[in-house]
């Protein structure tokens, strides 16, 4: 069996950048905003589900990832503005509330409008990379890129632009962030702008590799809040490293224990991060930094 | 500059402020005194907009803004040091520094050079954390933090909370010397030797109204300042 | 204005009791309307209420010199077992006596405590393959046991001489779990070695750790028991970790469905063995399927889907129970249904293999004839030697 781990390896990688993709969104925007927003599942199946439009009116797959993205960027601002923005004030148990109704809505809508068939976009790579150890196909390297990619993209708006300093003082200190004359609105636009693009990209290019339907989101979110809290919440970097560490943890679970298994080993890392280190590996709030 | 008339003001059903009346000359440099609960901070999230004004008006240069937004008040030149300092602890001191100067667009060196000359010290540690700062340095990072967004009244609440004497005193230093600069400063403090090195007119807040006000010299001195603070 | 009023009152109540009041018999029926599975319930629900209206346009459904008006009470389970109890509970107290489903195999063991309780009520399930859900008293199925998928895919094994298989089974799929152990009795029987048995989910996307070990196996075949969606997944995972041996899906897999989730050219070579459902029969020309299919397209203006076959028998099979017994008491129903012969019934798409002298159900169980299909271009094709008995009235 142990001649396989490479290749288990590989497919713990792969699996894992799927999963640090989508926690890469949620984490920003539950970081800066203390939002759930467990609707961000839904945003990574709208992504799916336009590209796979688009895709079948013609137009290229490259093409029609960037207008997807774009298009869930318009619904996560209007999310925000339409189920959160009003509630602000009125405690986590309503915007837990708010974020649930919102995903069952948007899962409705995504019902009436593309039925609830699977349906998978056509992979424009499938070209298959063979090594000795193990085979991966050039789709999961563009998947894998492309987490890191969004990770370096959220990190430098974060660091390194005008808007970015802004966000990350409005996660450290509201008031401070107020008092600096910074608006609120804008910075909430702006977060939801981009988990939701993010977010848009991941279903826009999983949807590619993975079967597209109404309620795919759920279970990448559930896993996508294990990780915020291995990683951290607000934790870029914790998003994608706990990503990848829970993807290969799972493969190796199902490879070297039972696939029977594989769920309740995610949820065993999950309470032992929490009892050895309650704020995740890497501390809380990193987006803070 | 500042004139604040009958203002009321609260939380939820709790009134706190019960029609205040305050004013703040151009250049001038008012104290406000009051024991917890008297409503001092209150009246600071009041005039910065951070609670609404129920009652009452606050005009700022000639202009009603009672119903102008945080941000636009910023603009017009009200900035607020908040209690307990409420510097970013995980970004740097020039971060902070720099979101001190956000309502301006990009900072400009030349603004942060005149903080750090104001204050040295944070010039020293302008890579670090503020986090990591003691508290007299991120007190001096909160007022340099205010004077990077130009103020034309810079708004104090208990600056020397927590801070040691040695802190107190160069924090009293800096207000001086900010207000030698011509910037307008109301000072919310329950320290008699701040209130009394800074402020020239003072306010005794006592349970959201305005017990008793006066020069600063005079009522500091007086009974009712004694009064007040026998409460706590 | 008033007077206006009573008189339209009373214009109404007369039209009202002049025209001929036909009896009115309720179906129900418990299918996942809505929901993930709501593909392959909302068609069985739409097959059921097309065969209504038709009934109705004529004239209604005679039973016992009466003529009956056929309404269906759509009950929703969202194929979920809670959702399937709290719908079938609705429809006990609509005063619904006669059930058509459920499709999930999920719900079907979840609603058996209640039917057995109710012998007032009968059921004929039209999709679910779960072990022991049937007990030929007031409950019936004719959807195929989970068995008849099993014992397709091992014939086909058999056929092709081959000695060693890999399984990967849908550990959410109750058929397929429960019936498990006697798969694995009859592959050894059959003299194949089980080289390795894995697990997945409905809704998972990466089975690459499962396939990874799989592959390892060297199995001459891998068997794959769920749903097409995840079945399409795998059979494309397993192509880029470079599994090299014959994949066999024991699946309801439409052409559509699968060509919506894999490109066609990967499936080729890859073989579906399952009882025969709709498509079957059209490839295969039974003129009770393409009278169906014809219909429901014009209906609904799309496919019929697979499972519509199920629930049109149901349908027929329920009402033509309820003729020969001259009414509607489910008792006397259920006791006719007993005796029913495959030929007695109209319409039927699917060719049940008659059981001892030509009755339809055993124990409650009727017995779909199964076959293997290979994918070829962008369709199921039939495998070589394949031929179909017409069984029933056509």
């Amino acid at each position: 069996m142990i001649e396989l781990l490479p290749q288990q390896l590989v497919n713990g990688l792969a699996l894992g950048s799927s999963y640090a993709l989508i926690a890469l969104g949620l984490t920003l925007v539950f970081g800066v905003l203390q939002i759930p927003n467990f609707p961000h599942g839904e945003l990574y199946m709208l992504g799916a589900s336009f590209t796979y439009v688009l895709v079948g009116y013609g137009v290229n797959f490259w093409l029609a990832v960037p207008i997807a993205s774009l298009g869930v960027v318009l619904v996560g601002i209007l999310l925000d503005q339409v189920g959160y923005r009003r509630i602000d004030r009125g405690g986590n148990l309503s915007l837990m509330i708010a974020a649930l109704a919102m995903s069952t809505v948007l899962q409705q809508v995504a019902t009436l409008l593309w039925g609830a068939e699977p349906h998978t976009t056509r992979t424009p790579f499938t070209g298959i990379l063979r090594t000795p150890y193990f085979s991966i196909g050039i789709y999961q390297i563009v998947i894998f890129a492309a987490a890191l990619l969004c990770w370096l993209f959220v990190w430098l708006v974060l660091h390194r632009s005008r808007l970015g300093l802004a966000i990350r003082a409005m996660a450290q200190n509201r008031t401070a962030a107020l008092l600096m004359g910074i608006e609120l609105t804008w910075v909430r636009i702006a977060t939801f702008a981009i988990g939701a693009l993010i977010g848009g990209i991941a279903g826009s290019l999983l949807g590619a590799a993975f079967p597209i339907y109404p309620t795919m989101g759920l279970n990448p979110v559930l896993k996508a809040f294990v990780i915020l809290v291995i990683g951290g919440v607000g934790n870029l970097w914790g998003a994608i490293v706990g990503g990848f560490l829970l993807g290969i943890l799972e493969i190796l679970v199902a490879g070297y224990i039972s696939s029977q298994l594989q769920d309740i080993g995610t949820f065993a890392i999950l309470v032992v991060v929490l009892i050895i280190r309650p704020n995740g590996l890497f501390g809380r709030a990193e987006v803070l930094r | 500059m500042l004139e604040i008339e009958e203002l009321s003001a609260g939380y939820d059903r709790l009134e706190v402020l019960r029609g205040v009346n305050i004013t703040v000359a151009d250049g001038g440099s008012v104290v406000v005194m009051g024991a917890n609960g008297a409503g001092k901070s209150t009246l600071c999230r009041a005039i910065s907009g951070l609670i609404e004004c129920r009652r009452g008006a606050i005009r700022f240069d000639g202009a009603d803004i009672s119903r102008v937004g945080t941000s636009e008040r910023v603009r017009r030149g009200i900035v607020q040091v908040p209690e307990g300092r409420q510097v970013f602890p995980q970004m740097t001191v020039k971060e902070n520094l720099r979101l001190g100067g956000w309502i301006h667009g990009k900072a400009k060196e030349a603004a942060l050079r005149e903080i750090y000359d104001l204050f040295p010290r944070l010039e020293e540690r302008q890579g670090q954390n503020a986090g990591l700062l003691s508290g007299g340095e991120q007190q001096l990072l909160a007022l340099g933090r205010a004077m990077m967004g130009r103020p034309k009244l810079l708004l104090l609440d208990e600056p020397t909370q927590g801070l040691s004497p040695v802190a107190i005193e160069q924090v009293a230093e800096a207000l001086i010397s900010i207000g030698r600069r011509g910037v307008s400063i109301l000072l919310v403090e329950q320290n008699l030797a701040l209130a009394e090195a800074v402020g020239r007119y003072a306010y005794v807040l006592e349970t959201g109204r305005c017990a008793a006000e006066g020069p600063a010299a005079e009522l500091l001195s007086s009974d009712v300042v004694a009064a007040s603070y026998l409460g706590h | 204005m008033k007077r206006l009023l009573a008189t339209a009152a009373i214009a109404a109540l007369l039209a009202g009791g002049s025209t001929v009041q036909a009896e009115e018999l309720v179906l129900g029926e418990i299918h996942p309307i809505t929901g993930p599975a709501s593909f392959y319930g909302l068609v069985m629900s739409q097959t059921l209420k097309m065969n209504a209206e038709q009934a109705n346009a004529a004239g209604g459904i005679d039973i016992g010199g009466k003529k009956y008006q056929i309404s269906i009470d759509t009950g929703d389970d969202q194929a979920q077992a809670t959702k399937g109890v709290a719908a079938f509970r609705k429809l006990l107290a609509d005063n619904v006596h006669f059930v058509i489903g459920p499709l999930a195999s999920a719900v079907a063991p979840a609603i058996k405590p209640v039917i057995d309780a109710r012998p007032d009520v009968l059921q004929i399930i039209d999709g679910s393959i779960a072990d022991g859900v049937v007990n030929g008293k007031n409950s019936f199925r004719v959807q195929a046991d989970a068995d008849t998928y099993n014992d397709a895919a091992i014939d086909y094994l058999k056929s092709k001489g081959i000695k060693s298989s890999a399984i990967l089974t849908d550990r959410g799929h109750q058929g397929f779990r429960m019936s498990e152990q006697r798969m694995m009795k009859s592959l050894k029987n059959a003299g194949v070695n089980i080289a390795a048995q894995e697990y997945f989910q409905m809704g998972d996307t990466d089975f690459s750790a499962q396939i990874t070990k799989l592959a390892a196996s060297q199995s001459e075949a891998l068997i794959l028991r769920g749903y097409p969606g995840e079945g399409a997944l795998i059979t494309k995972q397993a192509q880029q970790l470079g599994y090299k041996g014959q994949i066999v899906w024991e699946m309801g897999a439409p052409p559509s469905t699968v060509m919506k989730n894999i490109p066609a050219t990967q499936m080729d070579g890859v073989v579906n063995c399952i009882p025969r459902m709709m498509a079957d029969y059209i490839r295969l020309n039974v003129p009770n399927a393409i009278k169906v299919a014809d219909a429901f397209h014009a209906r609904y203006g799309k496919d019929a889907g697979e499972n519509a076959a199920f629930s049109n028998d149901a349908f027929w099979i329920l009402t033509t129970a309820m003729q020969k017994a001259g009414g509607v008491e489910p008792g006397k129903v259920a006791a006719v249904l007993k005796d029913l012969k495959v030929t007695d019934v109209p319409n039927l798409i699917i060719q049940y293999k008659p059981q001892e002298n030509g009755l339809l159900f055993k124990n409650g169980q009727a017995h779909p004839p199964s076959a293997c299909q290979i994918w070829h271009g962008e369709n199921w094709a039939s495998l070589p030697g394949d031929h179909l008995d017409l069984t029933t009235k056509n």
